[in-house]
């Protein structure tokens, strides 16, 4: 996954033991590098009910 | 990231660039030494400078950033560019050149006037391939956020403060720095788009099975309507065929009883008809008589008084006095004179005829009377009278008798006609046929029902198409919407699994982060400098540190002397450092100011120990760099540099020179 070298290895690998199904980690992984990488984006959290649009294709993506 | 190299032109007291590599690796500390305004604190400030265009540790009075000497030895109106360049390398080892400068003009000895803000820009080289960075602050904030920069370069007096902050500083570092404020994030989102999506479930269609319903109805009504429609058409062959029967049983009389009755009905039309003829010219005739009646009596009289003017010759006539006598008395009887004008009684006129009267019936033997005066002047009068009337009346008179004379005899044609009609329908079983008839009428009365019926139904039936179409349509993109909405569940449901996952996971963390914290700040503070009586570090959840003495007491982070606090503070900074999520170059400078030489000594020798793959920077006096701590630090350290001052104060220029062992 493009990115995930930037996140906390401890918060990584925290996420790997979870007991939870593949897609659930996978969007953890994901929705992290899209926090880090729009951290503090006036772009992402100027909407009125301040969702990140690109939430989005995240959650269609993994959400089976 | 780790830091590689920086190369310092023209800023405060460096003038001539010369590129300055960071040790990383196996010996990952660096060593800046130099002696006081050496230009330590602004090599620590060009590198704050460069990423984030601020200068916290800048001392006050030094607001020309732009070089004295480099202004020297400018001419006047000569640009002058500062700019610091850094390269460093990103956690995907490609190399990141970031450049910050801007733009002096010369315009006094020393003085210069900036032309502009600095600019930013940032070059990634991945590949082979250099990229300009659209955005340069998104990608410094992404990388090496802004607010961390407290946590990664320090001065010594900062140092000295860094636990005794306000009350959130280090849970704020520690949850930036851990990337807890990353998860942190995912939740609040994963809880934003829960609600949206509950909010989207909400709202789709509730609509659907009323929408089922009624369009099961109305197919249901279209199946009905067409097999009535059906039913009808066929009870309708079936009432017509009935009527053919009827008509046939009809006929088996041996006479067409509807002609018969046919006939009769036109014929008594015809008499009812005539009647009226009849009667106009009867009202036309009375109507002529009454118009004409003076005329019509004037007409009479003068013929009788001609005759009479000539009444001896006419002597024998018996009949003409008492028929004269006779309408005169019907005249006075009705107040009228022989001329038609209204006589009142005991007029003149009236003692006239009346005296006539007389005459006539007392001369009615035939005796010859004297009244030519009186037959004259009455005959004057009766021709003045007829004169007045149109000639042809006598004509049109007998033409509206004769006109009459032929209405009565078609009458009495017609009734013969009429009589023999009925008779011919005596000879017929009426009573079986009214009933036939009655059953032909009643059918007829069913067709015309049915067929009205069915106009009805066949409007339903082509109306059903078009409103079964519109429903299937509406039914179909609810259907979807339906469909939508399921949808919506599982992301509502699957983001409130992440809501309450990432929440569990921050709060394991949190607890996880502080507890390694406290282990390893107490492991390295005991081995670098310890207390006797200091049991251990405790940082609470909010990451507040104390201390846990072996007597039970708990102390705050300040209890130790100067020194020995700012220990604590290295090794908490290195502990926070090495559970960081980013990898960060530390830097510090003149960390070890007021530690006495025991303790300098083990730092050297432990904290590189616990700074382990950490890239570190120190700057430190020339006076500090010597003995033990040189002897116990010098294996981990990969580059060390002097820093001299030349030239006069503040007109002068920092020189970079490579330390030698």
């Amino acid at each position: 996954m493009n990115g995930l070298e930037r996140i906390n290895k401890d918060i990584i690998k925290k996420i790997d033991n979870l007991n939870q199904d593949e897609n659930i980690k996978e969007f953890l992984k994901e929705a992290l590098i899209e926090e880090y990488t729009n951290r503090n984006d006036p772009i992402t959290v100027s909407s009125t009910d301040k969702k990140n649009p690109n939430y989005e294709g995240i959650i269609e993506k993994y959400c089976e | 990231m780790i830091i590689k190299s920086m190369n310092i032109q023209n800023y405060r007291p460096y003038k001539d660039p010369k590129p300055i590599k960071f040790a990383n690796g196996d010996k990952n500390i660096t060593i800046v030494e130099g002696r006081n305004d050496a230009g330590k604190t602004s090599f620590i400030n060009a590198i704050t400078w460069c990423l984030y265009d601020r200068e916290p540790f800048r001392d006050e009075g030094l607001e020309d950033r732009c070089n004295k000497l480099a202004i020297k030895e400018a001419n006047i109106n000569d640009k002058i560019v500062v700019k610091v360049e850094i390269l460093m390398e990103d956690n995907a080892g490609n190399d990141v050149q970031i450049i910050r400068e801007q733009s002096f003009t010369k315009t006094g000895n020393l003085t210069a006037n900036k032309d502009s803000e600095s600019t930013f820009s940032i070059y990634v080289e991945k590949d082979g391939n250099s990229t300009r960075e659209i955005n340069p602050e998104k990608y410094i904030e992404t990388n090496l956020p802004n607010s961390l920069q407290e946590y990664f370069i320090f001065t010594g007096e900062k140092l000295t403060q860094f636990l005794n902050k306000e009350e959130d500083f280090v849970k704020k570092g520690v949850h930036t720095l851990y990337q807890l404020d990353l998860l942190d994030n995912v939740h609040d989102q994963a809880k934003r788009w829960e609600q949206y999506y509950r909010g989207q479930f909400r709202t789709i269609n509730p609509q659907l099975a009323m929408l089922k319903e009624e369009l099961s109805n109305f197919e249901e009504s279209q199946i009905n309507d067409q097999n009535t429609l059906e039913e009808n058409k066929k009870s309708i062959e079936s009432f017509q065929l009935a009527i053919n029967n009827l008509y046939a049983q009809l006929n088996s009389y041996g006479g067409n009883v509807d002609e018969i009755r046919a006939d009769i009905k036109k014929t008594e039309d015809d008499m009812t008809s005539l009647k009226y003829d009849l009667k106009d010219e009867q009202d036309k005739y009375a109507s002529l008589i009454f118009k004409n009646f003076s005329k019509i009596f004037s007409y009479e009289l003068l013929k009788k008084l001609e005759y009479w003017e000539d009444f001896e010759s006419h002597s024998d006539d018996e009949e003409f006095i008492p028929f004269a006598v006779k309408d005169l008395k019907k005249l006075l009887k009705r107040n009228e004179c022989v001329c038609g004008n209204e006589i009142k009684e005991g007029s003149e006129s009236y003692n006239n005829i009346q005296y006539l009267i007389n005459y006539l019936e007392n001369n009615s033997n035939g005796k010859k009377i004297s009244i030519e005066d009186e037959i004259s002047n009455l005959l004057l009068l009766s021709r003045n009278i007829i004169s007045r009337y149109p000639k042809d009346f006598g004509s049109e008179l007998d033409n509206s008798a004769q006109k009459m004379a032929e209405i009565e005899a078609d009458l009495n044609q017609k009734e013969v006609l009429l009589n023999r009609l009925n008779l011919r329908l005596k000879h017929l079983d009426i009573e079986e046929i009214d009933e036939i008839n009655a059953k032909i009428e009643n059918y007829d009365d069913m067709i015309t029902s049915l067929k009205e019926e069915n106009g009805v139904l066949k409007d339903n039936l082509d109306a059903y198409p078009k409103l079964i179409n519109e429903y299937q349509e509406e039914i179909e993109k609810a259907e979807g919407e339906e469909s939508k909405k399921n949808e919506f569940n599982k992301k509502m449901e699957f983001c409130k699994d992440i809501k309450n996952i990432s929440k569990t996971l921050y709060n394991e963390l949190s607890v996880k982060i502080y507890q390694d914290l406290g282990e390893k700040v107490t492991e390295s503070y005991k081995t670098i400098h310890w207390k006797s009586d200091y049991q251990r570090v405790i940082v609470d959840q909010d990451f507040n540190v104390t201390i846990e003495k072996t007597d039970g007491d708990i102390v705050s982070a300040s209890d130790p002397s100067t020194g020995s606090r700012n220990v604590l503070a290295l090794t908490f900074i290195a502990a926070l450092n090495s559970l960081s999520g980013f990898i960060l170059p530390l830097v510090l400078d003149t960390p070890i100011a007021s530690l006495d030489n025991q303790m300098r000594s083990d730092v050297a020798k432990y904290l590189p120990i616990y700074m382990e793959g950490k890239q570190m920077i120190l700057l430190v006096m020339n006076s500090e760099y010597t003995g033990d701590f040189k002897l116990n630090i010098k294996p981990y350290v990969g580059e060390q540099y002097r820093l001299d001052y030349t030239g006069d104060e503040g007109n002068g220029k920092t020189i970079i020179d490579v330390l030698e062992d």
